[in-house]
């Protein structure tokens, strides 16, 4: 074992002596290793995310395992599914903290071998993504509202076939704003840069890049203004608000203040069915079916544990400038039974609507 | 001011911080050693130990890390002709033939030199001019990024050796590679054939590693020739003469330096094309280019200034405006948000501190790093001296354990074995090979750059801004010399047209013609091939490979023909074919034990098949004893078990028997 993992093993060790109570019988994960998966390269937002929790989860786990972080990346997440599905035993020892790329289950890729519905869930995140505008805009942005009056304006986005860019450019068709579609830049933060150069004048980001990108080059020095924030609806169709954003509204918000009353039609039930997903499925963590139950249990506890872990919370909202919106078990579990639900007119809805964007 | 400057020095000097900025630039050291690791694999492994430090003593133990990967990665460039990161690429061109000739430490000498220097210079850079850069970052938006990359690409000629015509192949093919996968605007994939393993495009280490490390590889195998082909009692190469050379060129060390930092400044271009860069233009400004590619100085002095000139640079767009300019830089704005410190025009002020910090950290990184290398580096160097047999299977492990490191699948491997034969292929018909890295790196830049400059600019809206104006110019200026030196030398140097085919040529290793044939042929189906499948995509999607492959279709043909015309004038001087660099049956036979490998990985692992196939080498191929073979299996054994498994953590190929 290198010095690192050593440091780390004990220092787990340290912490899982002081917080566990002595169990009777011997835990599942006594003197094991889990291995923690992670389905893009190292150094990218999900890989950030995945090692922080990798780090904190081990703690919470009754028999204190050795918990090491490992990426398998590739076809946009796909890779790294597809390793779960066809080669990760189900023996309690590798769990995935994963992106999970809803779109490619959604719309149905050749190249994904397996369904979510095929694994055993253990929570997931959810990461929000707030909207914003630059004040110069012509004729001039004083206050969110005015947005409608805006002209022509770039609205930037990553790739076609991103999530990012699906919501944007159906929350701005529902807002019925002008803009042109202006895509390829190189992740949020490239996105974010080409409003800070005016390339582009609008742009979405997630809480992490809001606050690191948008809010000390933008928002505080007055170039842009913050509109609104995707929230999830939940089942009785009220928005779950976001903690960590008390001063801006959520989208439906910001839609009644400017139409004076609540957004509908086929292109937002669009929307909210794929925000609901996307937002909820940020992140999610999962093992193979057939996973025995007590290891699932453990770490269905451990992830529980996590939300009231302050040394975690603490590292978490330094990290990520949010607090982390853990849903668990079967909330997540009921979610992944949603996907099932979805019509195939929404699918063919969304393929044409991608393929649309492209074309302008 | 100036007590702020000290104080931030005495924060980094003191303990703790100082205790990391050692333990930082010695991890650092080894993972730019380490093909397939680098300071992004660094950043990765070391932020979640960051968390509950200090800020000073967190960005000592990062960006001493990070600074120095640029500094250790020449020693693979130099002594094995495989590149330690991304960022010494171009090294291998002049270092590798340097270690040929057994003047290693002389080049690692002046490598390690200039590395620090350059570094410093970066340092200073990002401590000098922050405030005057806003201006120059915020002006380079996608249209500049566009003519950056063209004017790149003008460097082809400078790469290509001797045959332009060749050059402009080899690039256009790299091009071609660059698009495989997603197109960034539309949601088609391109180039994928339906695998998987190709849908986010080919990864670069994989193929830079097959392109130019398997070939030498290969050689070593089949010569068992040391890397050094002349004698260690007969080299006189020390590392002081290497430093005396760089302080002869203090004036290229200087203009390698600022090309690094340039490119560190601009967000998104980043380290794997700083050294291309800094190549072509050491190339291009030289006035004797004769020995370049076979062993020139100041072919490792500029790369290796520039590399780590950029790093300091780099560190400006992410402190300052949030906007990270490469993954790296994304994991150290993570550590500036954990650490509370909000990126921005504060760092300059209020935090001032922090951010003098991070370049006094960056300093003492390059000097110590540089320090450590000159005196452990001698002993590097003896590597070059030992019997090729000996060398093989300890490159090939960290070959293609690099290669595994890009995505853990076995598309790395076959990627890595795939332009391997393509590089040998290439290598023997003397077509360069620099300038398919360059297309490479530069495709996706100018593919996206262009695309989002017609949509966000209302079509060629653009055309006028300034610096597009003035980069154009540049594009031109750059074309022209080219054309003029080309001509003015071909003039020179072939006076009879076609009768030169076996007279050497500077820069290109004098080939065959015949081994030409193949590689042009296959070049010429697959540009064919790539236009006829580009025909019925979207316009933005079909732009770049139709541009690509029609010309490179015409100019793989013209240089077919090119190839049969020398063809025929050693036929009529009854001159024969010549001697074919390789045995073929060697080198199939070569083949034959890499597949092996990749065959016993699927049925029983890496950690089963690399050493196994060190020992069985050793014994069959090198006809080493068993007290030779156990001992050295062994050592492979526990080099992938200490350094991959335990440090790594690298995903292993999920085996069929014994997971």
């Amino acid at each position: 074992m290198s010095a690192p993992n050593r440091i780390a093993a004990t220092a787990v060790l340290a912490m899982g002596l002081a917080s566990v109570p002595a169990l009777a019988e011997t835990p599942f994960y006594e003197g094991k290793t889990i291995e923690v998966l992670i389905n893009y390269s190292a150094g990218g937002p999900t890989d950030v995310e995945a090692r922080l929790i990798a780090r904190y989860l081990g703690k919470h786990i009754p028999g204190n395992p050795t918990i090491i972080a490992r990426n398998r990346a590739g076809a946009g997440g796909m890779i790294g599914m597809n390793y779960m599905a066809d080669v990760a035993k189900p023996d309690g020892l590798t769990v995935a903290i994963f992106s999970p790329p809803v779109f490619t289950e959604v719309l149905g890729d050749a190249g994904l071998d397996t369904r979510f519905k095929d694994f055993v869930w253990l929570s997931s995140l959810a990461v929000p993504q707030i909207c914003y505008v630059r004040r110069d805009t012509p004729p001039g942005i004083e206050d969110p509202a005015d947005l409608l009056q805006a002209e022509t304006f770039n609205a930037s986005g990553i790739r076609p076939t991103s999530t990012h860019d699906i919501r944007m450019r159906l929350s701005l068709d529902v807002l019925g704003v002008d803009y042109n579609y202006v895509t390829g830049y190189k992740g949020l933060a490239g996105a974010s840069a080409a409003v800070l150069q005016n390339e582009a004048q609008y742009s979405c980001g997630s809480i992490a890049s809001y606050r690191s990108s948008v809010v000390p080059s933008m928002v505080e020095t007055g170039i842009a203004l913050p509109l609104f924030y995707y929230a999830v609806v939940d089942a009785e169709g009220n928005d779950v608000l976001d903690p960590s954003l008390p001063d801006i509204p959520t989208f439906r918000d910001y839609y009644r203040s400017v139409h004076g009353e609540d957004p509908s039609g086929e292109v937002y039930e669009v929307f909210e069915a794929v925000n609901n997903l996307k937002t909820s499925l940020q992140r999610g963590s999962f093992v193979p079916l057939g996973t025995p139950e007590e290891a699932v249990d453990a770490l269905r506890q451990a992830w529980k544990a996590l939300e009231t872990d302050e040394e975690f919370l603490g590292a978490y909202e330094e990290a990520f400038q949010a607090k982390p919106v853990i849903a668990h078990g079967e909330e997540t579990m009921a979610l992944i039974e949603s996907l099932d639900d979805i019509d195939a007119d929404l699918v063919s809805f969304l393929s044409d609507y991608i393929a649309a964007g492209s074309d302008n | 001011m100036y007590d702020m400057i000290l104080s931030s020095l005495a924060a980094v000097v003191a303990w703790p911080a100082i205790g990391y900025l050692v333990l930082g630039t010695i991890l650092g050291l080894f993972f730019g050693a380490v093909p397939g690791l680098s300071g992004l694999v660094g950043m990765a492994i070391l932020l979640p130990f960051t968390f509950t430090m200090e800020p000073v003593a967190a960005f000592a133990f990062l960006l001493g890390m990070y600074a120095v990967t640029t500094t250790s990665d020449t020693l693979a460039s130099v002594l094995l002709g495989i590149p330690g990161t991304s960022a010494s690429q171009a090294t291998i061109l002049d270092g590798y033939p340097m270690a040929k000739k057994g003047e290693a430490a002389r080049a690692l000498g002046a490598a390690f030199f200039v590395s620090a220097v350059g570094g410093l210079l970066g340092a200073l850079f990002l401590g000098l001019s922050i405030p005057v850069l806003q201006p120059v970052i915020l002006a380079f938006a996608q249209p500049e990024f566009f003519m950056l990359g063209v004017l790149a690409l003008t460097m082809v000629a400078s790469l290509s050796g001797g045959s332009i015509l060749l050059g402009l192949v080899s690039a256009l093919l790299g091009l071609l590679i660059s698009y495989v996968g997603y197109s960034p605007t539309d949601a088609i994939p391109r180039y994928t054939f339906d695998v998987i393993y190709l849908f986010e495009g080919l990864p670069l280490i994989p193929v830079i590693l097959g392109l130019f490390a398997l070939p030498e590889l290969l050689a070593l195998a089949v010569g068992n020739t040391s890397i050094s082909r002349v004698d260690q009692t007969e080299t006189r190469s020390r590392m002081l003469d290497g430093v005396y050379d760089a302080i002869r060129n203090w004036w290229l060390v200087l203009r390698s330096s600022a090309i690094g930092c340039y490119v560190g400044l601009l967000p998104g271009l980043g380290g794997s094309i700083v050294d291309w860069i800094a190549y072509g233009h050491v190339v291009q400004s030289s006035r004797d280019k004769s020995r370049f590619g076979e062993g020139d100085i100041r072919g490792v002095i500029a790369p290796e200034a520039a590399n780590n000139a950029q790093k300091g640079a780099a560190l400006i767009p992410t402190v300052t405006f949030g906007i990270p300019g490469s993954a790296p830089m994304a994991i150290l704005l993570g550590a500036l948000l954990i650490q509370g410190l909000q990126p921005g025009p504060q760092m300059l002020t209020t935090k001032l501190d922090i951010t003098l910090s991070m370049m006094w950290t960056m300093v003492i990184a390059n000097v110590l790093g540089a320090g450590l290398l000159f005196l452990f580096g001698r002993y590097l160097v003896r590597l070059t001296f030992v019997p090729g047999h000996l060398i093989v299977p300890g490159v090939c492990l960290f070959l293609f354990m690099g290669a595994w490191l890009a995505t853990s699948n076995m598309g790395d491997w076959v990627a890595l074995l795939l332009f391997g034969m393509l590089g040998y292929l290439m290598k023997c018909g003397g077509i360069p090979r620099a300038p398919l890295v360059l297309g490479i790196i530069l495709g996706p830049i100018m593919e996206n750059a262009l695309a989002i400059s017609l949509s966000a600019y209302n079509g060629y809206g653009w055309i006028g801004r300034p610096i597009v104006v003035v980069l154009a110019v540049m594009v031109v200026v750059s074309l022209g010399y080219a054309i003029w030196n080309h001509a003015w030398r071909g003039s020179a140097t072939s006076p009879v047209d076609g009768l030169d085919a076996h007279m050497p040529r500077p820069g290109v290793v004098a080939a065959r013609p015949v081994d030409q044939l193949l590689p042009l042929v296959i070049l010429t189906g697959a540009f064919v091939a790539a236009a006829v499948l580009a025909v019925d995509w979207p316009a933005n999607s079909a732009r770049f490979p139709l541009m690509t492959g029609i010309p490179g279709a015409v100019l793989a043909v013209v240089a077919l023909g090119v190839a049969f015309r020398h063809l025929q004038a050693d036929r009529a001087a009854g001159r024969g074919l010549g001697a074919p660099p390789q045995p073929l049956g060697r080198v199939l036979h070569f083949a034959f034990w890499l597949l092996a490998i990749v065959g016993v990985t699927i049925l029983l692992g890496q950690r089963i098949a690399l050493p196994l196939f060190a020992g069985l080498y050793l014994v069959v191929w090198g006809g080493y004893g068993w007290r030779v073979a156990v001992p050295y299996a062994l050592g492979c054994l526990s080099v992938l078990m200490l350094i991959f498994d335990q440090v790594v953590a690298v995903s292993w190929y999920p085996a069929l028997v014994l997971r």
